[in-house]
């Protein structure tokens, strides 16, 4: 019955000031795009980081003349190293292999015999796969006996993992400013569409409606008007991501959980964007 | 029991006194009629009543809510049990006749299958039952302040309010509406209505407060009749 009366009240203010309903949702479909561009952005760049990060691993060059015993000792020792998944022995025969698989075979047979180093090949595991990770396992083999050299990509996994910091960063900066924005944008909307119908709400004070039953209209309304915002938002978002995909290969659009949160986020922030602009019209 | 009392209250907003050490109170069933010219503190007596406002100093109770006690969310259930009425009416302009009564139902809480009964009868009772359909646009001074009074009325209050009810009518509507508020007196609801203009209300049989430089004075009741 209340909640009858709530829906009927709140579609016909949506009825009476379309023009302001139509600004509203529009600004806080703005807004909520926004917010969407960079989430969608954060997303496919972690999507490519966590494919990057598969590939930060830690090659041990070995000495020359390694006996057999001595490699299976060392394999089974380095196997021991937190954060190690898999120990992979490349044999000078594979390393050869590979370099001319990588870069040709002429600069190989300009010089006499093998000179590329047996090596192990240290698989991670995921949570390793960091600068700091790859460091910490690297220091702990380079001191193993039999172990000549070992490298990682340093630079370019800190490169990486400053970025995806600093894309995270952007993304609870700008998703924290929208909400505000937002919320600021419909409470003022809020106290304008109260303006408009405020003797309708000086009239309910005034016979005794209690200050739950003034809102919940204009609760509904806040509430509805986020959703279809953020329903627009994204079904914009979606047309851009359909018109740019075929040239940026791989991109994906935000999975359906997280585009269900964008559509809640709108909600609720149209709920309490209403609910904060209406509050001093209460006072009566 | 009184309905309404009032002990030494003064109200003043900033430094401007409005009201000053007032004290009366207003039975069940009684006609109070509060004269007093334009700005003399009329609305702010109301309101104190009502309790849009709360007193400076001194007490008031109504209906047994306290004042100093009633709290935020407790004034709509003492609203409920009065009916409040304007000069200028405060109709909704698109919600026709019916559909403004039916608000006051409808935002208390009354189930929506009495409403229609509840308002046909307080139509009914101010002689409107026959414009229930007309929107505020088309319908008359007379007409809109009987409305408006079929509103007040419909949830059954024990007291009516009315502030300058007559202000922005014609000698004959004035009039009506005057003859009507006895009709509901004389059901039982008590009546306080605040005008400046003594004519109207020379020959009613009411007692009478005049205010005065934020004084209250009462005057008796008049026996002329």
């Amino acid at each position: 019955m209340k909640l009858g009366y709530g829906v009927t009240e709140a579609f016909r203010s949506i009825r009476r000031v379309p023009l302001m309903t139509t600004v509203s949702v529009g600004t806080i479909g703005l807004s909520i795009m926004v917010f969407g561009l960079f989430l969608l952005v954060t997303y496919n760049v972690q999507g490519a980081v966590q494919e990057l990060r598969a590939k930060v691993d830690v090659e041990a060059y070995l000495e020359e003349g390694i006996s057999g015993g001595a490699l299976s000792l060392l394999r089974a020792e380095v196997a021991t190293v937190p954060g190690v998944e898999e120990v992979r022995y490349i044999s000078k025969e594979q390393a050869r292999a590979r370099f001319v698989a990588d870069f040709g075979d002429t600069l190989l047979s300009l010089i006499e015999g093998n000179p590329l180093p047996a090596s192990l090949l240290i698989v991670l595991t995921e949570d390793r796969r960091t600068a700091e990770g790859a460091a910490a396992v690297a220091e702990a083999v380079t001191s193993m006996e039999g172990i000549d050299d070992v490298v990682y990509g340093q630079g370019w996994v800190k490169r990486f993992d400053r970025l995806v910091l600093a894309l995270s960063a952007v993304s609870i900066l700008i998703g924290l400013v929208v909400s505000l924005a937002s919320m600021f944008v419909i409470s003022n909307t809020v106290k304008l569409t109260v303006w408009a119908r405020r003797d309708a709400v000086e009239i309910m004070k005034l016979v005794g409606a209690t200050d739950a039953f003034v809102k919940l209209p204009f609760f509904i309304e806040g509430t509805f008007q986020g959703l279809i915002g953020a329903a627009l938002a994204l079904v914009i978002l979606y047309s851009l991501y359909g018109y740019v995909s075929p040239g940026l290969g791989g991109i994906v659009f935000l999975p359906l959980s997280v585009s269900g949160a964008v559509l809640a986020m709108g909600a609720v922030l149209g709920g309490i964007g209403s609910q904060v602009g209406i509050k001093q019209f209460l006072e009566v | 029991m009184a309905l309404v009392q009032m002990f030494n209250v003064s109200k003043s907003f900033g430094a401007v006194l409005v009201l000053e050490d007032i004290t009366f109170h207003i039975d069940r069933g009684d006609f109070v009629c509060l004269t007093g010219r334009t700005g003399s503190g009329k609305s702010t007596l109301m309101k104190l009543i009502y309790m849009e406002e709360k007193p400076t100093t001194g007490q008031i109770i109504v209906e047994g809510f306290h004042s100093d006690r009633i709290k935020h969310r407790q004034v709509p259930y003492l609203r409920r049990r009065m009916g409040v009425l304007f000069q200028d009416f405060k109709l909704l302009r698109e919600r026709t006749a019916h559909e403004n009564v039916a608000f006051a139902l409808h935002v208390t809480g009354t189930h929506r299958r009495d409403v229609r009964s509840k308002v046909t009868r307080a139509l009914t009772r101010v002689g409107l039952g026959h414009k229930r359909n007309a929107l505020p646009d088309e319908l008359s001074g007379g007409e809109l302040q009987r409305v408006a009074l079929a509103r007040a009325l419909v949830n059954d209050p024990v007291l009516l309010l009315a502030d300058e009810p007559t202000g922005n009518l014609d000698q004959d509507s004035g009039r009506g509406m005057v003859e009507l508020f006895q009709q509901v007196n004389l059901q039982g609801t008590a009546v306080l209505m605040a005008t400046h203009n003594v004519a109207l209300i020379e020959k009613l049989p009411a007692r009478r407060l005049h205010l005065s430089e934020g004084r209250l004075v009462e005057q008796g009741v008049e026996e002329s009749l």
